[in-house]
């Protein structure tokens, strides 16, 4: 062996890229939400967020969702999938049509349990279809225009501070606006969700 | 099952947890700051607690992160986790205020089941049912509101009258408790619903022998028994039913008393927050000794509506009875029973119910045809997984004509008692033990007859679809 080698492997051992820093604080915050520590599984996740972790987002919001923030969890999902666009993995979105549900955003609820349908396993999708169905009773027990202007107004309360969640309001409204025969309020729903909605990459330049 | 839910609900307390040291990091410490003010902020007190400490652990020295959670320490805890601590306590009463103030913030079907939940630990059933059906609305807190809507149906008591009018039959068969147990369980949610009851009981006078009978006649014997039931409601409830039983019952010694039935029933319950409204068609068959013995079809229609702390209760059922062995065809005829009832729910998981129940069976020989009625009495606890129930009651039974074999008018009070135990071994499983009691007093002195009836049993059920 060369006397050369240890320096080489002190060299190659230096090059291996870092764990990073959030990655501890995930660990944690999984096995704190395995053991139903939704706090703790929270904080942990918030932490390895603000360490650049880019994926604690989405298990942050399914935290929020476990301590029963519904209207917090769906903010934390529409952050998460702005900062990443793909949750990736059908469990997740299940999570996320619960906090839909649970905030009374059903159609927003429908479309990610049908997503999370398309990837469900044997297990999985006849719960989903259950699940679908009750969203459709729901959507029959409520008078759609009142949602839509309840969804509006809520919308509008949060579009200041909340903006993120406010967005998700809107795009409600304007979903469930489109099933009424007279279009109920859509144009305000369309110009709410539009100036709520992130802005594009072109759009910042 | 509650036990579980607080477990989901509540969590170690950060306050008082036991500090667990960690590498030092004012990096990392600054930052649990930060999600804790975060957390904090949003009202989330228990968050805010978990990131303080971690910051603590990080920084031991540090006197913001100390001074932050003794604040969060020190302040009004989450309305809705002191909710929960309450109910957890013991003290729903004391939950339903915090409860209250801590609606409107997205999680209002999770406040609705903890509502539900302490208005029926206060046995406040009218006003628990539609807080849990909002929250059985919620795919998440479905299983447990279900849980608490079938713990309210069965305080309610549905079931269990028209089981006691349904099994009156059981005269025939050693079943009636297994029969009460598959009724009881059909409650459980879901469009298809299969059930099992294991039983071994031991019946000190399993053919009901007269006191003075000679001894050659049939006595005490032990059974094993099987009932299994499938029960379809497509459109849920309110709606259309249809169920399926089959019943085997095996005697220890005595296999001339072997029994096999079987039944089927098309039905149609309503179901209101306060009212409930059943009528059923139904068609059985029972087979002793391996020999086709009862055909019985039979109509059933009952219903309770709860005021308050009463729940009143009415019921009818019409037995079209034909016996089929060549001994027995003067038995055949149709026997009808009328029971009324009142319950008084006082809290606690206490049903308390009194009432008048009848019998008119019109045989086909007036010296077997009689009327009974009499009063019923029964007291059911149930507080957690247990059920304790005590019921008795006095039946004043007089035939219509002579019984040519002693020359006399046959003139009967029947004193019955049964006490049971039920225990859920979670969703699908659960195990009872009974004590029955019946005794017959006769102007015929022969004819005075003693039981009592000792079982055990396990019941499963399932949720399919």
């Amino acid at each position: 062996m060369s006397c050369h080698a240890p320096l080489v492997l002190a060299l190659l051992i230096a090059a291996e890229p870092a764990t990073p820093a959030s990655e501890p604080h995930l660990i944690a915050g999984a096995e704190a939400f395995r053991a139903e520590a939704y706090a703790k599984a929270l904080v942990e996740f918030r932490v390895a967020e603000a360490l650049g972790s880019a994926e604690a987002g989405w298990y942050s919001a399914a935290a929020l969702l476990k301590l029963g923030r519904a209207e917090d969890a769906v903010e934390a999902f529409v952050l998460a999938e702005r900062n990443t666009r793909s949750a990736g993995d059908a469990l997740l979105e299940v999570y996320r049509g619960q906090a839909c549900y649970a905030a009374r955003l059903y159609l927003c609820a429908d479309r990610w349990f049908e997503s999370a349908s398309s990837r469900a396993g044997p297990r999985l999708a006849p719960q989903l279809a259950s699940l679908r169905s009750a969203i459709q009773e729901a959507l029959r027990n409520e008078p759609i225009p009142s949602a839509i202007d309840r969804l509006l107004a809520r919308a509008t309360e949060l579009s200041a501070h909340r903006p993120a969640l406010g967005s998700a309001c809107a795009d409600e409204a304007l979903a469930l606006s489109a099933r009424t025969s007279d279009h109920h309020r859509q144009a305000e729903a369309s110009a709410m969700a539009s100036r709520l909605a992130p802005a594009s990459p072109r759009g910042r330049r | 099952m509650t036990g579980l839910l607080w477990l989901v609900l509540a969590a170690a307390d950060p306050c008082t947890a036991p500090m667990v040291p960690v590498p030092r990091s004012a990096r990392e410490a600054e930052i649990y700051l930060k999600v804790g003010d975060a957390e904090r902020d949003r009202g989330d007190v228990g968050a805010a607690r978990e990131a303080y400490r971690e910051a603590l652990a990080r920084a031991p020295g540090s006197v913001e992160a100390l001074g932050r959670l003794q604040t969060v320490c020190a302040s009004t805890p989450d309305p809705f986790q002191a909710g929960v601590d309450a109910l957890e306590s013991g003290h729903p009463e004391d939950a339903l205020p915090l409860l209250e103030a801590s609606r409107g913030r997205g999680n209002d079907r999770a406040v609705d089941l903890l509502e539900g939940i302490s208005r029926y630990q206060l046995g406040e059933d009218t006003r628990a049912v539609p807080l849990l059906d909002s929250a059985r609305a919620d795919p998440s807190l479905a299983e447990s509101a279900s849980f608490f809507l079938g713990l309210i149906a069965l305080r309610r008591g549905d079931a269990d009258r028209a089981t006691r009018l349904f099994d009156q039959a059981g005269r025939a068969s050693g079943l009636g408790d297994a029969a009460r147990q598959l009724s009881r369980m059909a409650q459980t949610e879901g469009h298809l619903v299969l059930s099992a009851v294991a039983e071994v009981l031991y019946d000190t006078n399993v053919a009901l022998r007269p006191d003075g009978a000679a001894t050659t006649l049939p006595g005490p014997d032990g059974s094993v028994g099987l009932s299994l039931m499938a029960l379809v409601r497509p459109w849920g409830t309110p709606g259309p039913y249809a169920r399926v039983e089959a019943q085997l019952s095996k005697q220890f010694t005595l296999t001339e008393l072997d029994l096999v039935g079987g039944a089927g029933a098309l039905g149609f319950k309503l179901l209101g927050p306060t009212a409930s409204l059943t009528a059923e068609y139904a068609y059985g068959v029972q087979a002793i000794n391996g020999r086709g013995y009862l055909a019985d079809q039979r109509v059933f229609v009952g219903g309770s509506l709860l005021t308050g702390s009463f729940l009143w209760g009415a019921a009818y059922a019409a037995h079209f009875e034909s016996y089929r062995w060549s001994g027995l065809g003067d038995l055949s005829g149709l026997r009808q029973v009328l029971e009324l009832d009142a319950g008084f729910l006082p809290g606690g998981g206490v049903r308390l119910t009194g009432g008048w129940a009848g019998t008119w069976d019109a045989a086909k020989v007036d010296g077997l045809s009689y009327l009974e009625h009499g009063p019923i009495l029964e007291l059911l606890w149930a507080h957690g997984a247990f059920t304790l129930g005590v019921r008795g009651s006095i039946a004043w039974r007089r035939y219509q004509a002579e019984d040519p074999a002693y020359g006399a008018v046959r003139d009967d009070t029947r004193y019955a008692g049964t006490t049971w135990l039920d225990v859920a071994l979670g969703i699908q499983w659960a195990v009872r033990g009974a004590v029955r009691f019946l005794r017959v007093d006769s102007n015929i002195p022969d004819l005075n007859a003693t039981e009592w009836v000792f079982s055990t049993s396990v019941v499963w059920t399932a949720a399919v679809l």
